[in-house]
């Protein structure tokens, strides 16, 4: 179920609602039960970073090793644990595509068949399923760092402050950059609609 | 992040309050903004199955890797030669540092040392061979300037070295012994054939001591000094020699040239009838005979600086003003002067480590801006290649 339909979504398929105390500001941290709960956003900002969903596995299974490397290293007043792992991630996926020397563009984004896309069943008209082509088709076409904000805000939840901890930037950049996301896509969809 | 914080437009922080609401479940917040994350949520890319197996056991595999016994990681880390690098210049900064502080330390002491008993080097070969009289005054040979007293007097030179001593010795009596001390050197020294060329004593008082005077037999010399040694504690001890056997061997030539000039000029007196010649040979006569006195003089003031010694004695109580642990130095080694020491070698440390620091402070700075500027650079590259994924 996607996020944001009016009830209470769990972050995301494997997780439990709420991150346990130790994923919380509290040390010491618990990476396998961050890890656990966020998997699969770790996953979809991924996809949404390197398109490919092979390198976008390898960058989740990095994100885990390093998250267990690095755990010691984890300070709480600097941020949280969910923008600290999504820190790891965007390292992992930025070695990633440097090491394989070019962004691994796709000519399509394969559909999930083995999961149906439970949006689809909602969309019982064809001006929603236009309209929903049209976001998708904008959305790839933005650029990486646009593209990357809306996996964090829309896939991942971050507030504004953590999206501006792994991005390194400021929360008010990262607020003002993802409005312009947004009126973007607004405009695909008035467009398409 | 380090970049100021500039406001968003109210309309931008309404949207953006109305988006989180919206993700938040409240779709009554803005439906159409509800719309879109709905459609966004659309596109969100999915685990699969297979994928999800994989992941798991890649991340067990990680799992057991990253759990190795903090001894085989330190082990690990102790193989790298970064570690052992580090290790080794430890070891050395660990070393060198005492080491240095006690170099320091011991220079330091030298400069106020104590020598109780130095050795007796400083005697020439010739009076140790000849006894402790061998420096008394000789008769120095009679003009005539043969061959043979030439040779007398070259072997004389190589044999007898004249030398001007100097003794500066400081000894530390109790407040209420500096009477005692004084009859003891006053003793001492009449025993030694000397006398006090000048005194001056405190007996009462916070600077009781006294300063004294001594001149001694140079034979005597180095018995006169152990025995004062022993009025006290010997607290310091400086000695110093100058060499005048040329000067003398100089004095002597000179002395005896013109003593030939004035026994050939009273020949020639003797010979001459001439008044005006006699009374010029008489005028140079005088002056001859005025050289010959003057040479005489000096050469009794150099016999009298070689044939005694002076020595500066100093007597100093353990409660005078000044006597600080550099210059009360018995030999011994108590708690307040391992903390003097100890004082020294932390101050030989703090100046290292002051100087370390003007020296690493600026190239740290200069370090500190190349890796922010390296990790700026880094992130930039970083969106290049997110924008161009």
């Amino acid at each position: 179920m996607p996020r944001g339909l009016g009830r209470s979504v769990p972050m995301s398929e494997t997780a439990t609602a709420t991150l346990a105390p130790a994923m919380t500001r509290s040390l010491p941290l618990d990476v396998e039960a961050l890890y656990r709960a966020c998997a699969d956003d770790l996953y979809a900002y991924a996809r949404s970073v390197v398109r490919d969903p092979a390198v976008a596995e390898e960058v989740v299974a990095t994100v885990f090793e390093r998250a267990l490397q690095r755990r010691r290293r984890f300070d709480p007043g600097r941020g949280s644990p969910r923008a600290w792992i999504f820190g790891i991630a965007r390292h992992a996926a930025i070695d990633e595509l440097r090491r394989r020397g070019r962004g691994a563009v796709l000519d399509h984004d394969p559909v999930d068949e083995a999961t149906p896309d439970p949006a689809e069943a909602l969309a019982d008209r064809e001006q929603d399923r236009e309209r929903r082509e049209a976001v998708a088709a904008a959305i790839r076409a933005l650029p990486g760092r646009d593209r990357e904000l809306v996996a964090l805000k829309f896939h991942a939840g971050l507030s504004h402050a953590e999206i501006g901890e792994v991005l390194g930037i400021s929360a008010t950049n990262a607020g003002s950059r993802l409005h312009r996301v947004i009126v973007h896509l607004r405009e695909a969809c008035r467009v398409a609609v | 992040m380090l970049r100021s914080e500039s406001r968003l437009d109210p309309e931008v922080v309404a949207e953006l309050e109305r988006l989180d609401a919206v993700l938040a479940g409240d779709r009554e917040a803005d439906p159409l903004l509800a719309l879109l994350a709905e459609d966004v949520a659309a596109t969100r890319p999915r685990l699969d199955a297979d994928a999800r197996v994989r992941l798991e056991a890649r991340t067990d595999a990680v799992r057991v890797r990253v759990a190795r016994p903090r001894k085989a990681v330190w082990r690990g880390r102790f193989e790298r030669p970064s570690w052992r690098l580090g290790l080794a210049l430890a070891a050395v900064a660990a070393v060198a540092v005492p080491v240095a502080g006690g170099l320091a330390l011991d220079q330091s002491r030298d400069e106020t040392a104590s020598v109780v008993n130095q050795s007796l080097d400083e005697r020439n070969p010739s009076q140790q061979a000849a006894g402790p009289d061998a420096s008394a005054t000789e008769a120095l040979p009679s003009s005539g300037g043969s061959s043979g007293a030439a040779q007398q007097l070259q072997s004389r030179r190589t044999s007898e070295r004249r030398v001007v001593r100097d003794v500066r010795q400081t000894l530390r009596v109790a407040r209420g012994e500096v009477a005692g001390a004084t009859a003891r050197i006053a003793t001492i020294v009449g025993d030694a054939g000397g006398y006090l060329a000048s005194s001056e004593v405190r007996e009462r008082g916070a600077s009781a001591g006294g300063t004294f005077e001594v001149v001694v037999p140079s034979a005597q010399l180095d018995a006169t000094v152990a025995r004062l040694s022993r009025v006290g504690s010997l607290v310091r001890l400086e000695r110093s020699s100058r060499d005048v056997t040329d000067q003398a061997a100089s004095l002597d030539d000179r002395l005896k040239d013109v003593r030939a000039d004035r026994a050939a000029l009273r020949l020639q007196l003797a010979r001459t009838v001439d008044p005006q010649r006699r009374a010029a040979r008489r005028r140079e006569l005088r002056v001859l005979s005025s050289r010959v006195a003057r040479l005489e003089g000096e050469q009794r003031s150099l016999r009298q600086q070689t044939d005694t010694t002076r020595i500066g004695l100093r007597l100093t109580t353990s409660s005078a003003a000044g006597a600080g642990p550099s210059e009360v130095d018995d030999g011994g080694w108590g708690l307040g002067q391992a903390w003097h020491d100890a004082g020294r070698v932390l101050g030989v440390v703090a100046g290292g480590l002051l100087v370390g620091a003007a020296v690493v402070v600026p190239v740290a700075l200069v370090a500190l801006g190349a890796v922010l500027l390296r990790r700026r650079r880094r992130r930039a590259a970083g969106d290049r290649l997110i924008d161009g994924a």
